[in-house]
């Protein structure tokens, strides 16, 4: 009994110690990203040591072709906005591989900010800043991987895709305590385009927890808090949801394709025109007022 | 037997002092832009810019450090940037930019100030992970869209000898979450006559997130009243899982929203008069004793 409460006093010190800050020692960097576009080919930590801009318009700023790769900006600018609001770039891909980790990124005005997708897994998301590019933030489609601690924001106006998304996932993956503020699709020529924050595309198992989405403002069209699509037993639970209140149609949490498998829970959803539809839901908040 | 349990609780300690270590790695300059080394200084070229020794100045009025690019990060590294000097109706600010973009404040421990730091106007702003104590008038004041404060220490604001502005440890305007901050004291002018004082003030109408922050010590003057979490106007704000600890002044309020558009959801509040008032309310915890 006595050692377990020694245990639990020397387990609660070490969580009230600061936690780790950014990588901001270059000594665990394999090497630096000092020009773009460039391409990794070397397993390693791949670091920025400076602001990095480009204005090419298709293609990416940093591509990814190898696994077990991390790239630490180091809280440096990895900026496309000089591309305009046509821009086809991807601020940071990688495609089939396993194990990417993206942090410490201010990533800005590139169509999607970073897209890691194929076959492969267990990529980390986190700590970045996603501002202003014109398609989506963060793109993450593998296995086990985690989406955490991000703000995406100014999302949208591009000309060369329709609607926007703050955080799409597919795989099985955690989106976790990340805020998305401010989705601005333009219309397509139908006259509509899609706003959501968080997109989940088969998605099952994974949760979406403790994350904050707002300023959802579609030219025309609907807008969507979260929404998943054929995802399963997913887990919503704890997140801030902000609607616009009208006048397109708005969604907070949408699980229409999964007919009351996933399971919401202790959400606060406010300014929606349907706070829910098809979640199995458990003390949610609505703010209809 | 007893040895058993010495082993165990060894095994217990290693661990956790292990643990302990590895999150508090030492800070390294590598990825520092350029150096601060005297005050006042102008920033005006984006990257990361540190500290590496105290720095203190008697200005009264002004800023310690002007931020005028986008895209800057100030490391402070801990150090501390000092205005005690200044006196006590001092109006500097620490850390000042107006209209930039993507701004982040971190590691600073910003002393005597009329606000330690003040982000008016742009966007995309973090201040994250100070020490901030003996402001004069506001220890944070945020002012921008899709901002975060979070995970700061603002103690003993306010006390200015002249303004009628009431104070607050956290100044916030529009979509801003402020986020796992502590804010302890707050004291309003002495020769206001009948002064409030705030913890956190949301005081523009905004759709931000106000979560997990801890709020205790208010001290209004005459019949002035405590609130802990002022919301001003009718925006979606979400408030939730904050804790706020009052002293039963006469008129407190634990949060108090200018519109039943604005959520509380699960806040413990103890010592104040009033528990939720104006805001749309569930699952609070109210300690009337």
């Amino acid at each position: 009994m006595r050692i377990l409460h020694v245990g639990s006093v020397l387990l609660i010190l070490s969580v009230l110690l600061p936690a780790a800050q950014a990588a901001e020692s270059y000594d665990n960097c394999t090497g630096f990203i000092d020009t773009i576009p460039a391409t990794i080919g070397t397993q390693g930590v791949w670091c920025l040591r400076k602001d990095l801009s480009t204005a090419i318009s298709s293609g990416a700023a940093i591509t990814v072709a190898v696994n077990n790769v991390t790239i630490d900006c180091n809280d440096f600018k990895l900026g496309g906005l000089a591309a305009g609001a046509a821009t086809d770039t991807v601020g940071i891909s990688s495609e089939g591989r396993s194990n990417i980790i993206v942090q410490h990124c201010n990533i800005r005005g590139f169509r999607r900010g970073a897209i890691l997708f194929g076959t492969g897994g267990g990529h980390v998301v986190e700590g970045n800043r996603f501002d202003g590019n014109t398609e989506s933030g963060v793109t993450v489609l593998g296995a086990g991987s985690l989406v955490r601690d991000n703000l995406v924001f100014r999302t949208g106006g591009s000309t060369a895709a329709t609607g926007a998304v703050g955080i799409y996932v597919g795989g099985g993956v955690d989106v976790i305590d990340n805020t998305v503020s401010g989705l601005f699709p333009l219309a397509r020529e139908d006259g509509y385009g899609v706003a959501t924050g968080i997109f989940a595309d088969f998605n099952a198992g994974g949760s979406f927890i403790g994350n904050r989405v707002r300023g959802l403002s579609p030219e025309a069209g609907s807008a969507y808090g979260i929404s998943l699509h054929m995802s399963g037993r997913m887990v919503v639970q704890d997140n801030d949801l902000v609607g616009n209140d009208g006048p397109s149609y708005s969604v907070g949490i949408s699980c229409n394709s999964d007919q009351y498998q996933a399971t919401s829970r202790g959400n606060v959803i406010s300014g929606f025109e349907q706070p829910m539809t098809y979640c199995f839901s458990d003390r949610n908040t609505t703010n209809s007022n | 037997m007893r040895i058993s349990q010495f082993l165990i609780l060894g095994v217990l300690c290693a661990t956790a002092l292990a643990w302990a270590g590895n999150s508090r790695a030492a800070e390294g300059y590598d990825n520092c832009s350029g150096f601060i080394d005297a005050l006042p200084a102008t920033i005006s070229s984006q990257g990361v810019w540190c500290l590496r020794k105290n720095l203190s100045t008697s200005i009264a009025s002004g800023d310690a450090i002007s931020v005028l690019a986008n895209n800057v990060t100030i490391d402070c590294n801990n150090f501390k940037v000092g205005g005690l000097a200044g006196g006590p109706d001092t109006a500097a600010a620490g850390i000042h930019a107006a209209s930039r973009q993507n701004i982040t404040i971190r590691h600073c421990n910003m002393r005597g100030f009329g606000s330690g730091v003040m982000l008016i106007g742009g966007g995309g702003h973090i201040v994250e992970d100070n020490t901030i104590d003996n402001s004069t008038r506001a220890g944070i004041a945020v002012s921008a869209q899709f901002s975060t404060v979070r995970r700061n220490r603002v103690r003993d604001s306010g006390g200015a000898l002249t303004g009628a502005e009431p104070n607050a440890g956290i100044v916030v305007g529009g979509d801003v979450d402020v986020i796992g901050n502590i804010v302890s004291g707050v004291a309003a002018n002495p020769a206001a006559g009948d002064a409030d004082v705030y913890g956190i003030r949301m005081a523009e109408p905004g759709d931000g997130s106000i979560s997990g922050n801890r709020i205790s010590a208010l001290a209004p003057v005459g019949a002035g009243i405590a609130v802990a979490i002022k919301v001003e106007g009718s925006g979606r704000a979400i408030i939730r899982d904050n804790h706020l600890m009052g002293v039963a002044d006469p008129g407190s309020v634990a949060v108090l929203c200018g519109g039943n558009r604005n959520t509380a959801r699960d806040n413990i509040m103890g010592g104040y008069l009033t528990g939720i008032s104006g805001c749309l309310s569930d699952g609070d915890t109210f300690n009337g004793f």
